[in-house]
């Protein structure tokens, strides 16, 4: 009674004119195949692509491990490209998969490591990469891993150790990236500009990837205070990823440090309607906050608190950024020196340290809090936010003059470093 | 308290190594799926709307007909390459569960377009939620299958990416029944898809098995949580002791305020948690918990305010010089035993959260009894250790008796506990007030 | 066997007709990143990171075939394979942060550091998408109603040429670097865009090529890909057809070509016809600056470069080399070989070639593969994975002596590696989408980014 004919056609949600895809081999592979979800379409054809044709070819040999496994990898960058978590269980049943199929397979247990990472579970993935790297050597992907998590388990030396093989054995974006990120945990923000921008020219082709380094860099102008390279490198995050909704969560920071708020809010916006990250979200709080509509920022912390319940139900352990949170916004108070140590021990890292510094400090124990302090800064990190910690310690136990010039060294490295500390800090100045 | 949820997750993981998608598509994803048929000469489009659980927080109450208007408007029809109205008939609307114990929203609308006379070319496009992640499904005729099952089961192999269609374009012929309007789901259909992606879900709980040790461990491990939870602040360990000193508690006194702190700490989260799978559609557990505060803190005022009341009054009967220093017994005991339960409850009232959490993830794993045992060991666990605090408040009473500072000063003793009570009772109902709205 | 109707050209296409093995060498050629990004905030970089400018397609070494041209070996590399033409606003480029280096072996010690030819690249925005500050990397043919007239791009300093590639050549000859004709500014031809912002394409990429003297010649810019399969077919469970469809017509590269005098490449310099010496051995590499974490300052753009791909004969990256190898492979130096002469002994081509086709193959270990590939004769003591030419031998040797972008490479690898039962395979699509030229640089012009089409010829 009804259909004669019908075509159904997948139409992507922004005009896909930007870089098309070019250097996937799948691509050819699968011509008509679904373009996938995304926040953003364009430029991801090529993961998608790939997965499709992938998961074609498994159609048809199901107990092919190696396209299992690379399937896995496929969905772990899936969920890179969309922010949606939900390809990691994909990304892990594909795997085991795979394992199961061929075990000792070593792309398949350096997968695993990888998706270890992305859920936190940082042991897991050190243990993981270093089994990958005993299966299938000298992969630079493993070396990543391995770095990666030894870096958030606090073991400085190694990871550095472990960047330096990975950015011998194959100079990427991946590799530069990370030189870039140790160096700026050494306090060295203009070698790891340096570092960043290599890896920027040298990650030419995926536009997440691209887009993702963009706003790496950015953060690193930033992070000393150097608002206007900052803004453009973001600019340029979304010019080579349209709708990258990391690079309007940094524009909104530009912009209420520029003092237009509600720019900040708009843009801030943008980021969690496309992916209501908690970082996100809790800065889209502050903004309010800032802006003085009190409804609308304890709106989005009561969602801040549904986030970090689902993010639990889903196995991912936050427990650092739930305690920093917490701590900062006076929420659970009481709670959070043990939550935060928790986290620590989950991940102690100078993250891990400053952390619980702060939660210490907040409940007003800080002669313990300035140990952790110590910890947290003892690479010479150059960050704002974890000096202006330790400047509060250091008032808090009375060293009024010591605590004032942490806090002087914190608004002159970066004058912007957090919508709620800096004015807070300014303030204490006058 | 945390820590009871990394044991929630320890044993879901024992049953389940990837708990993980509770929603096939994550939980901040918004799923469309539209279904363009005719009945009789009308063109209808059955639009269905599944949000996951951070969207439809984000979205707040939800008003299905201004939901149903502004779907109609994204939606686009035309007919012969001219633009169509639709307009909404028919919307229902339902908050099946999702992961959490958290809310999800189902939303279904019929959309009547406009009657085809004979053979028709349309084109119909979705621009609802352009730049949200989600499902995306668009189906022609009545009768048609729909790989997500009107985005009640989203496929479970893992070859199947999320489909992404948002436009069709086909030709449709009228029908030549009458015009009927296409019912919507109701009932069960409509409140409880299947949000649960993963094919291994079910066999891999029917499969694996708890060992005797797990349990004996996760029983003991929620015990000594249970226990330890209760010395974190907030637990009514204040109103315990400053009721015990007050009221000249026995140390049997104490074992009753134990046992009476288990038992409705347990029937508070059955009953939560019950009140959140009936009324889930309704009510969030975050909504409820302010409430839940609310009374507990007016519980006890009420107390502190009764107690003060007698001991004010007891005072008075001193003053007044009968010089007779014996107690009314047989009064005495009855209303602490009355204010006992009321203490007790009030302690055990608000269910933890985490408890809560237990709870549900037991019934979506299908370990009820597992799950109904772990939180009876939690709340023992408070209970220990609230009876502890009691006896230890009590002994330390004696002992000062004994120590013999019988004085003016012991007998304000009773009054400024109630007093305690009271300003503590105050102080939860004040925290409680500005979070319940 | 005619029922085989396998790929030409190109061992990669003989790899896609393997079902199995063969996307997963394309993934891990071609990036699957396996990053991976969550909710929290450690910062996650990317992992793998698809690397098309420092991607060898192909690498070509020949004795000119053009008049009178005899005297001249040409050396070519093909990067960034898939190059869809219309792929802008940012089209194709050359990487300002990889060094292209072409190596030659010129006394048969299978180390390939006598003579070396090393190609760097600038960026430079310029012209009106500068000015106007337009998202573009070239405009022109902009008709006036719009305002401001931007002519259409016919020569290399157009104004429409707003990202412009500039390059510098530098010969290594035993450790000393001499600049190439540092006074000729080298431009490279921008992709082709489209008929209205590049109304004679053929013109402009003529500009783009540079006589350097010393009968030197050099070209850097985009070049129609020779490559070509029916890969529907071949992934339909090698449901193979004639006629083939060609999947990959109408995609481009990026293309390096240098055309030098053979007296500059070989041990006595002499040319062809005199030299004693007329074996060369010779690879492509791309390689990035060694930066590391404890590093100087300095040392971020410093002049230590690390190997990140080679590739000298044909079919070895692709399919010799185990994927878990690969990258340490690639870092190598080719006269490290021997490491991976277990890859050569027992190819995995050969046995799936066995499993599909049913057909015998040579036993292993198959030395026949050891000889062909890495030695410059079955006494070579040396392992070292070069392509030979011999300069002697008359234009138009095949490979394995040298190779020309017209050698039919796959059918011959498929007949050595499958040995006697696979003499005669061929496949559907023998035909590249364009017609090689027989001048340099020897690669058709590529498809513009406004009319390509994918289809057969």
């Amino acid at each position: 009674m009804v259909t004669v004919a019908a075509l159904a056609a997948t139409v992507t949600l922004f005009s896909g004119v930007l870089r098309g895809s070019h250097s996937s081999g799948a691509l050819a592979a699968a011509p008509t195949a679904p373009t996938g979800t995304g926040f953003v379409q364009t430029g991801t054809e090529d993961t998608a692509a790939l997965v499709a044709g992938l998961q074609q070819r498994l159609e048809a040999s199901p107990k092919d491990a190696e396209g299992y496994a690379e399937l896995g990898l496929a969905y772990q960058q899936r969920a890179r490209e969309t922010g949606d978590p939900s390809w990691y269980p994909r990304s892990d049943r594909a795997l085991r998969r795979a394992l199961r199929l061929a075990p000792g397979n070593a792309v398949a247990v350096g997968g695993l490591g990888s998706l270890a990472l992305s859920r936190h579970r940082f042991r897991d993935a050190l243990a993981l990469g270093r089994r990958s790297l005993r299966l299938g050597p000298a992969n630079a992907r493993t070396y990543g891993v391995i770095g990666d998590a030894l870096l958030e388990l606090g073991r400085y030396g190694e990871a550095f150790r472990a960047f330096d093989t990975m950015a011998r054995l194959k100079p990427s974006d991946g590799a530069y990236a990370r030189v870039s990120y140790a160096r700026e945990l050494l306090g060295r923000p203009d070698d790891a500009i340096a570092a960043m921008r290599l890896a920027l020219v040298s990650a030419t082709d995926q536009p997440e990837a691209t887009a993702w380094t963009h706003v790496q860099l950015g953060k690193l102008y930033w992070s000393i205070g150097r608002v206007g390279p900052a803004a453009r490198q973001y600019r340029a995050a979304l010019s080579a990823f349209h709708g990258y909704p990391y690079a309007f969560d940094a524009l909104a920071q530009v912009q209420a440090a520029r003092g237009r708020l509600s720019a900040a809010v708009a843009l801030e916006n943008r980021a969690v309607d496309t992916i209501p990250l908690p970082q996100f979200v809790s800065q889209l709080g502050d903004l309010y906050r800032a802006e003085g509509n009190r409804a609308q920022a304890r709106r989005q912390y009561e969602l801040m608190d549904v986030i970090r319940r689902l993010l639990v139900a889903n196995g991912v352990k936050t427990d650092l950024e739930t305690a920093l949170f917490d701590v900062d916004h006076g929420i659970r108070t009481g709670e959070s020196v043990t939550l935060a140590r928790k986290a620590r021990a989950l991940r102690p890292s100078i993250d891990g340290d400053d952390v619980l510094a702060w939660a210490l400090a907040r409940n007003g124990r800080c002669d313990e809090a300035l140990g952790y302090s110590k910890r947290a800064l003892r690479l010479g990190t150059r960050d704002a936010l974890k000096i202006f910690h330790r400047g509060m310690i250091e008032r808090c136990l009375g060293h009024r003059s010591a605590g004032d010039a942490f806090l002087r060294d914190a608004l002159a490295l970066n004058p912007h470093f957090s919508i709620l500390w800096a004015p807070f800090a300014k303030k204490e100045l006058r | 308290m945390k820590r009871l949820i990394f044991l929630a997750v320890a044993v879901a993981a024992l049953a389940l190594p990837a708990l993980a998608s509770a929603h096939p598509l994550g939980n901040f994803t918004v799923n469309r799926f539209s279904r363009v048929e005719v009945s009789g000469p009308r063109l209808y489009v059955r639009y269905v709307l599944d949000m996951a659980e951070i969207p439809t927080f984000q979205a707040g109450r939800i008003n299905p007909h201004a939901y149903a208007r502004r779907i109609a408007r994204n939606a686009h029809l035309s007919v012969d390459d001219r633009a169509a109205v639709l307009e909404p008939v028919r919307t229902e609307l339902a908050h099946p569960r999702g992961a959490g114990g958290l809310r999800t929203t189902r939303l279904e609308v019929i959309l009547a377009g406009p009657i085809l006379h004979g053979r028709s070319s349309i084109a119909y496009r979705d621009d609802n939620y352009k730049n949200r992640i989600g499902w995306k499904e668009i189906v022609l005729g009545a009768g048609a299958p729909s790989t997500s099952h009107e985005l009640r089961a989203y496929p479970k192999n893992l070859l199947q990416s999320p489909l992404d269609t948002t436009s069709i374009v086909a030709m449709l012929e009228p029908g030549s029944g009458r015009d009927v309007v296409p019912s919507l789901s109701s009932g069960a259909s409509l409140q409880a898809p299947d949000r649960v992606a993963d094919a291994g879900f079910a066999s891999l709980v029917g499969r694996s098995h708890l060992s005797l040790f797990v349990i004996l461990a996760s029983l003991a491990a929620a015990l000594f949580w249970g226990a330890a939870h209760a010395l974190s602040p907030g637990h009514g360990k204040t109103i315990v002791t400053a009721y015990l000193v007050g009221q000249r508690g026995t140390p049997r006194h104490a074992a009753l305020l134990g046992l009476i702190v288990t038992i409705t700490h347990t029937l508070g989260v059955f009953a939560l948690g019950l009140v959140t799978l009936a009324l889930s559609q309704f009510i969030v557990p975050d909504r409820l918990y302010p409430w839940l505060n609310l009374a507990s803190g007016a519980l006890v005022v009420g107390i502190g305010a009764s107690v003060f009341w007698g001991r004010w009054r007891h005072r008075r009967a001193h003053a007044h010089g009968h010089g007779h220093h014996h107690h009314h017994h047989g009064a005495e005991a009855d209303t602490s035993f009355r204010s006992l339960l009321a203490v007790g409850i009030s302690g055990g009232l608000l269910p933890c959260p985490s408890a809560l959490v237990v709870l549900l993830a037991a019934i979506s794993l299908h370990r009820v009894a597992f799950g109904l045992l772990l939180i009876l060991a939690f709340s023992v666990g408070l209970a220990l250790s609230i009876t502890g605090i009691g006896l230890v408040a009590v002994l330390a009473r004696r002992t000062f008796r004994r120590l013999s500072f019988e004085g003016p000063l012991v007998r304000l003793l009773p009054a400024a506990s109630a007093l305690v009570i009271l300003a503590a009772g105050l102080a939860m109902t004040v925290r409680a007030l500005p979070r319940v709205s | 066997m005619t029922a085989v109707l396998l790929g030409r050209r190109k061992a990669t296409i003989v790899a896609l007709a393997l079902v199995g093995a063969a996307l997963a060498l394309l993934v891990l050629r071609f990036g699957s990143g396996p990053p991976a990004a969550q909710a929290a905030s450690h910062r996650e970089a990317p992992l793998i990171a698809n690397d098309p400018p420092a991607d060898i397609t192909d690498f070509y070494m020949f004795r000119s075939t053009q008049a009178g041209q005899a005297n001249k070996v040409d050396l070519i590399m093909d990067v960034i394979p898939f190059e869809e033409p219309s792929g802008g606003p940012n089209y194709y480029n050359f990487d300002p942060s990889v060094a292209y280096t072409f190596h030659v072996d010129n006394n048969k010690n299978g180390i390939a550091r006598d003579v070396a030819f090393e190609l760097r690249f600038t960026n430079e925005i310029r012209g009106a998408v500068n000015s106007l500050g337009l998202p573009l990397s070239y405009v022109g043919g902009v008709p006036p109603a719009t305002g401001s007239v931007i002519p259409p791009i016919t020569a290399l300093n157009s104004p429409g040429l707003g990202l412009r590639q500039k390059y510098t050549i530098t010969m290594i000859t035993d450790g000393h670097r001499t600049t190439i004709s540092p006074m000729t500014e080298k431009i490279a031809v921008p992709s082709n865009v489209g008929p209205r912002t590049m109304p004679n394409y053929d013109a402009l990429a003529g500009h783009g090529m540079y006589n350097l003297g010393n009968g030197m010649k050099v070209f850097a810019g985009q070049r129609d890909d020779p490559f070509f399969i029916d890969l529907g077919a071949a992934f339909d469970t090698l449901n193979l057809r004639s006629p083939a469809t060609d999947m990959l017509s109408g995609f481009n590269v990026n293309t390096i070509a240098l055309e030098v005098p053979a007296s500059l490449l070989t041990r006595d310099h002499h040319g062809p016809a005199e030299t004693k010496q007329p074996w060369l051995g010779a690879y492509a590499s791309t390689s990035r600056p060694e930066v590391t974490v404890r590093g100087e300052h300095g040392q971020s753009n410093s002049s230590h470069y690390v190997q990140v791909q080679r590739l000298a004969n044909p079919l070895v990256n692709e399919l010799i080399i185990g994927t878990k190898d690969k990258d340490r492979w690639n870092t190598l130096d080719p006269s490290k070989e021997s490491r991976f002469l277990d890859y050569y002994e027992n190819p995995r081509l050969a046995l799936a070639l066995s499993l599909v086709f049913g057909a015998p193959v040579p036993a292993t270990p198959r030395h026949d593969l050891e000889n062909a590939l890495l030695k410059y004769g079955p006494t070579d003591p040396r392992y070292s994975e070069l392509l030979r030419l011999n300069v002697s031998s008359p234009p138009g040797a095949s490979w394995p002596n040298g190779r020309k972008p017209s050698d039919d490479v796959t059918d011959t690898a498929i007949q050595v590696v499958g040995g006697p039962a696979f003499a005669g395979a061929g496949d559907g699509v023998s035909t590249n989408d364009k017609v090689l030229p027989n001048v340099f640089p020897y690669l058709a012009s590529p498809w513009d980014g406004r009319n390509r089409v994918h289809q057969n010829p």
